[in-house]
């Protein structure tokens, strides 16, 4: 050993199987014993219980903030918004349920007029699924100080999911789209009820239904006679109602239908609700109206006169109302 | 401890480590990608999901016409005449809409939209030598008829398209006529015209008459617009006409109406139908 010059140079080039040079024995048995199986083991077990742990803590714990999962099994990735489900050809998204479409659009001298179609979203059941409650609708140019709020909405018996918007003739069609408020939510419906002479014709205006916030339904004119009447009214602080009104003539008599109630003085569709022929769907929301009254019993005389008049006009407002999301209009509309 | 077994422990330690990561990436992915697939928000959607059928997607290869799915049932070829029945099913949302108003009928305990405002009114069979235009007759008729050339067999038709469908819409317009101007066109398609204004006591009866394209309205009511008027009165027969009784004293030199209409209103694009399953 004296005559190497660099023994630690050795020591380190000697292979683990190289016999210790110490012990003066060669490779044997006996030798791997001297080998740490169990500490290695050990060292294993203990290194996948560390990592065991951190997996269940990673599985409990979800995925810490801004971690991205991509799950490499499709193309698809799932962090990216796109609309609720699929909805069918040209339909926008309106709510996680419905998309709606703007089928036509049609100038006139007297409106610039809406056509919008709605149908269910994905695989829904719309036997399921209520048709949108839209408080309004806005005819937008991109520009918020030229939005156009409608005039009115309205639909007819028997055309499912079919809604026609009028907005003002004057409004700009550039780069036009227009734009659902959702009335979501519970609504509130207040009626105000007047008790009159049993004298026609009486024409009545300027009753006021508060529902606060600013939220003020006027009815600007009220004409009862003894076979038609006419209610309009309009809102106050851009609030949107549905407004019915029931005149009742107090001790006229029945002449005998189970259907229609002789005694009132209503819009066609409180007159007839149920009835096939009917003609007039319940009205939409507004910011104003008007109805025809009609009256289906005996012509008041001085054998059926009433003796008094009751009159109940009952407002529906929505509590809170939502925008949704813009529809365009179609190319060249 | 010598080196060597040192070094044994750290490689023991690193594959115990790898093995159980290996192991644990694993279910990290599969347990989020599960829940994933029930806790994302309403705004995302996988394409990859299957989707579970439900009532109204009678058939998967329905064809979606406005707020409607068409769905072809038959296909039958006689001589020089092929027909193409199909069924019409709502997409509409109509959860708590009174029967009446959707103008429901009931089968076998069911009720089904009767889809007549949508109508899927020109067709046309393609085959690799040209194309047969052909539809149904009316609104309410469930059969496409097309006219060919004898000799036609089903399986030329390489495709089937409709190329004019169109949906019924409200339309109401406002409008006056007047002595001056007895007769308007009020809508593109809609012409009205003062017929006669007669004193009947303390009542001015107003008779109106319409003429209209059946092919763009599907309906056309004339009211009084505002108040003083009685209920307005269609004509049983005949030409339409309206008979309105003013009842709220002098009559305006400009007499204010409104027609209340139902448009077909035309869908824009053309709808590929299938006829998979059919021949």
């Amino acid at each position: 050993m004296s005559d190497d010059p660099n023994p630690d140079y050795r020591d380190l080039l000697r292979s683990p199987y190289d016999p210790d040079p110490d012990d003066g024995a060669g490779r044997s048995g006996e030798g791997d014993s001297e080998l740490p199986w169990v500490p290695a083991v050990v060292a294993a077990a203990l290194g996948a219980f560390l990592v065991g742990a951190f997996v269940v803590y990673a599985v409990v714990a979800g995925p810490v903030e801004d971690e991205v999962l991509v799950d490499e099994s499709t193309t698809t990735t799932q962090a990216v918004p796109v609309q609720a489900t699929e909805v069918p050809d040209g339909f926008v998204a309106i709510t996680d349920e419905i998309g709606a479409r703007v089928v036509s659009v049609d100038t006139s001298a007297h409106a610039i007029t809406v056509a919008v179609s709605t149908a269910v979203a994905g695989t829904l059941d719309p036997a399921e699924v209520e048709p949108l409650h839209v408080a309004y609708w806005v005819l937008d140019d991109g520009d918020t100080a030229d939005a156009n709020p409608m005039v009115r909405q309205y639909e007819i018996i028997g055309s499912l999911g079919n809604v026609t918007v009028d907005f003002p003739p004057q409004a700009s069609l550039r780069e036009p789209e227009i734009i659902p408020y959702l009335a979501s939510g519970e609504t509130t419906s207040h009626t105000l009820t007047l008790e009159l002479d049993a004298s026609v014709p009486q024409v009545l205006g300027g009753m006021m239904i508060d529902f606060g916030n600013g939220r003020v339904v006027v009815i600007d004119e009220l004409t009862i006679a003894d076979g038609w009447g006419w209610v309009a009214w309009s809102t106050l602080g851009d609030a949107v109602a549905m407004v019915d009104v029931i005149v009742t003539f107090e001790g006229t008599d029945d002449p005998g239908s189970d259907m229609i109630d002789p005694t009132r003085l209503a819009s066609a569709h409180l007159q007839t609700p149920g009835f096939f022929g009917a003609q007039v769907p319940p009205p939409l929301y507004g910011f104003t109206g008007s109805a025809s009254l009609v009256r289906a019993g005996e012509p008041l005389s001085s054998v059926n006169s009433p003796t008094a008049i009751t009159v109940d006009i009952t407002a529906t407002v929505p509590d809170s109302v939502v925008q949704g999301s813009p529809i365009p209009l179609p190319s060249g509309g | 401890m010598k080196p060597r077994a040192i070094l044994l422990i750290v490689v023991a330690f690193a594959l115990g480590a790898f093995a159980a990561g290996s192991i644990g990436v694993r279910v990290i992915r599969e347990v989020r990608t599960a829940e994933g697939a029930t806790s994302l928000p309403p705004s995302v959607t996988t394409t990859s999901q299957p989707q579970d059928p439900v009532t109204f997607q009678v058939s998967p290869t329905e064809t979606i016409i406005g707020s409607a799915a068409l769905v072809p049932t038959t296909l039958d070829s006689s001589g020089s005449s092929v027909a193409i029945g199909y069924d019409l099913v709502t997409l509409a949302p109509h959860a708590g809409v009174e029967s009446w108003m959707a103008f429901f009928v009931s089968v076998g305990g069911t009720e089904i939209g009767d889809l007549d405002h949508v109508y899927p009114r020109g067709w046309s069979i393609d085959t690799e030598g040209g194309s047969f235009p052909g539809g149904p007759a009316n609104p309410t008729t469930r059969v496409a008829r097309f006219d060919v050339e004898e000799g036609f067999s089903l399986s030329d038709i390489t495709d089937v398209r409709i190329t004019d469908a169109v949906a019924l819409f409200p339309l109401d317009v406002p409008f006056t006529l007047s002595q001056d101007e007895p007769r308007r066109e009020i809508a593109e398609g809609v012409t009205v015209e003062l017929l006669n204004v007669s004193d009947q006591g303390t009542s001015t009866i107003v008779q109106v008459g319409v003429s209209f394209d059946p092919l763009v309205f599907d309906a056309v009511f004339i009211d009084g617009d505002g108040p003083g008027w009685r209920s307005a009165v269609r004509e049983a027969e005949g030409r339409p006409r309206f008979n309105l009784t003013w009842v709220g004293g002098g009559i305006p030199a400009d007499i204010p109406l409104v027609m209340e209409a139902a448009v077909w209103v035309p869908l824009s694009g053309e709808f590929a139908v299938s006829l998979e399953g059919l021949r």
